[in-house]
């Protein structure tokens, strides 16, 4: 059997396996330790086992993930999210539609605090959606703008998954940090215009807020977000200008957010000090042993000229340019349904990076790009993940058909944020380019 | 014999938690360290001796230690878009065949990371600080240590669904949203 083949079948015995319900790191680290098996040894496969554990387990550029999570737990734990809704209610309530919008506007800000997709669909369902439900909100449109909003999170800086992707494709995680923040801004005006429009067309969808907010009121909400937002814009401004790295960005950000937990909750009892840290390292465990799988499958496709061989069909075989972004798109779009996003760039990640950068495209710029595509994996049928998480954190308030009956229109505001982001990448690269 | 593996199941999941939480105060040392160093080094242009190695050393036990209670809480996350259609007892038996892949897998990882580590040990080596110099050794057997968990984790789960008719089968309903970040 050549090489080629065993790299081919060990694909889809990856593919076969995932369906089949196994661990992603246990099929990615199985098919990878096989295949390193076949195509060389077992004593060498042992031996890049051994070393590629303690290489990636012990890389101190690697803590930046830890730190984005702990911030992440730490910023739930404060009630940081109540306060943004809040302050966003009061400033945007009258606006058509402006419950969704503030639920919308609160959820970009605190992703961008959380990192975490589904922590935020789930904290601002249970905020957001029985208030818009008693404002008379149609109940899929209200819980499809969270399960969208939600998504913001990894793609707003600071984000795990941007992490987890610079690692596994060895890019520059502080620029690519700094990429997310336009594109992550740009969707989130993409999402606020849709709701106001539907809001519009369909005023009985989303009913303006008909109470009355005075300045002092509007300006007194933003006394708990403001140091939020002072301390996002010090870690990335600390990034941009070069004064942090990620890793130090990230302990700045989580030890600020203990310190806002602690004063709100008055003291470790009222932050489940203990449970804080036991999310954390269960998080860190997963997305940890996900990257090792995908290293460790990246190294077998590398070895058996998988990688290479379909860089070479896509990038010397004829294919314009727009067809291959399109199959890529496609074959994400599919994946995204199917599979969370970490485990999703593990596998992708090791065919799909070397073709699209052979093509010429930048790294950050398709970093960014694929991050889009699984967040709107993360919002789309059959599984699409948040609709799952609003609907488990809504309970009766809603149904998960009434949810994705009522994604359309934000289905169609994410294609629209991709047909920016191929038309314009300077949308992501402009700002690492001043780095 | 159903109560007696119920009750060494337990015992188990009880030390992994000890295990993670640990973890978890290797990762607030990590987050104490990282910030003492960049405060220091920003602000008194001193920083703080072997601050990465540390970081280093610290990360392991934070990742590897709290591998084996991720799997036990079944965080490790996994599709059940085709699974949840089968019946309870093609379910079982997949789980049974993934834990077995598991065990053994992480037998062998294991077993790789221990002669890394014993190579490591037996050479004394040492890892250079600004200012300290200590061994790499016990890190290295923290990585093997992990793997050790979760390698005993996977021959009682395989234990357990081969056994067991109705072991963990809650888990299944919530196996898809777990994990996500």
């Amino acid at each position: 059997m050549s090489d080629l083949t065993i790299g081919f079948l060990g694909v889809f015995a990856l593919l076969g396996s995932i369906l089949l319900g196994a661990p992603i790191m246990v099929a990615l680290t199985a098919v990878g330790f096989a295949g390193l098996i076949l195509l060389s040894n077992f004593t060498a496969a042992l031996s890049i086992l051994g070393t590629l554990y303690y290489s990636i387990v012990s890389g101190f550029h690697f803590s930046v993930i830890p730190m984005f999570l702990l911030m992440g737990f730490f910023a739930m734990r404060a009630g940081i999210g109540a306060d943004l809704f809040d302050a966003c209610t009061k400033w945007l309530g009258r606006l058509p539609g402006g419950l969704a919008l503030a639920s919308t506007g609160a959820a970009a800000a605190f992703g961008a605090a959380s990192g975490s997709s589904v922590g935020t669909a789930t904290l601002f369902t249970k905020l957001a959606l029985p208030e818009m439900i008693n404002r008379g909100y149609d109940r899929g449109f209200a819980a499809a703008s969270i399960a969208i909003a939600g998504t913001l999170a990894v793609l707003i800086p600071p984000s795990a998954l941007m992490v987890v992707y610079g690692i596994l494709t060895n890019s520059s995680i502080g620029k690519l940090l700094i990429a997310g923040i336009l594109p992550g801004i740009v969707f989130s005006l993409i999402i606020i215009a849709t709701i106001f429009i539907v809001s519009i067309i369909n005023p009985k969808k989303a009913p303006a807020d008909d109470r009355i907010y005075t300045w002092n009121e509007r300006l007194w909400s933003l006394r708990m977000v403001g140091p939020l937002f002072l301390v996002i814009a010090i870690m990335l401004g600390g990034l941009y200008g070069g004064v942090f790295t990620p890793t130090e960005a990230g302990g700045l950000g989580a030890l600020v957010t203990f310190f806002m937990a602690t004063v709100r909750q008055r003291g470790f009892r009222g932050i489940e000090f203990g449970k804080t840290l036991l999310d954390t390292v269960v998080l860190t465990a997963m997305i940890f042993a996900i990257i090792i799988g995908g290293l460790l499958f990246a190294r077998f496709l590398a070895l058996s000229g998988v990688s290479g061989a379909i860089q070479a069909v896509l990038v010397d075989g004829g294919f314009s340019v727009w067809t291959v972004v399109a199959m890529v798109t496609v074959i994400y779009l599919i994946l995204g349904m199917l599979m969370d996003a970490p485990s999703l760039l593990a596998i992708s990640l090791p065919i799909t990076h070397p073709v699209m950068i052979g093509l010429g495209f930048d790294p950050l710029w398709f970093g960014v790009y694929v991050i889009v595509l699984a967040e709107i994996g993360a919002i789309t049928p059959p599984v699409g993940i948040n609709c799952f998480v609003v609907k488990g954190a809504a309970g009766d308030l809603v149904t998960l058909e009434e949810i994705f009956g009522a994604l359309t229109p934000f289905i169609i505001a994410s294609f629209f944020m991709l047909a920016i982001m191929l038309l314009f990448p300077q949308i992501a690269l402009w700002l690492p380019g001043l780095m | 014999m159903r109560q007696l593996f119920l009750k060494i199941y337990d015992c188990y999941g009880k030390s992994l938690w000890a295990f993670a939480m640990v973890a978890g105060a290797f990762t607030f040392a990590i987050m104490c360290v990282i910030d003492a160093n960049a405060l220091t080094r920003k602000l008194f242009n001193w920083p703080l001796p072997a601050a990465l190695e540390i970081t280093q050393a610290l990360l392991v036990g934070a990742i590897m230690l709290p591998f084996a209670f991720t799997q036990l809480k079944r965080q490790h996350v996994s599709t059940v878009f085709l699974t949840s259609n089968l019946s309870p007892t093609t379910r079982r038996w997949l789980h049974l065949l993934w834990s077995i892949v598991g065990f053994l897998l992480f037998a062998a990882v294991t077993y790789g990371t221990y002669q890394y580590a014993l190579r490591s040990y037996r050479m004394n080596e040492q890892i250079w600080g600004a200012a300290i110099q200590f061994a790499i050794w016990p890190a290295k057997m923290a990585v093997s240590l992990g793997t050790l968990l979760i390698t005993v984790q996977f021959l009682l789960d395989a234990i357990g669904f081969a056994l067991i008719a109705d072991f963990r089968a809650k888990d299944d309903e919530n196996a898809e949203l777990q994990g996500n970040v």
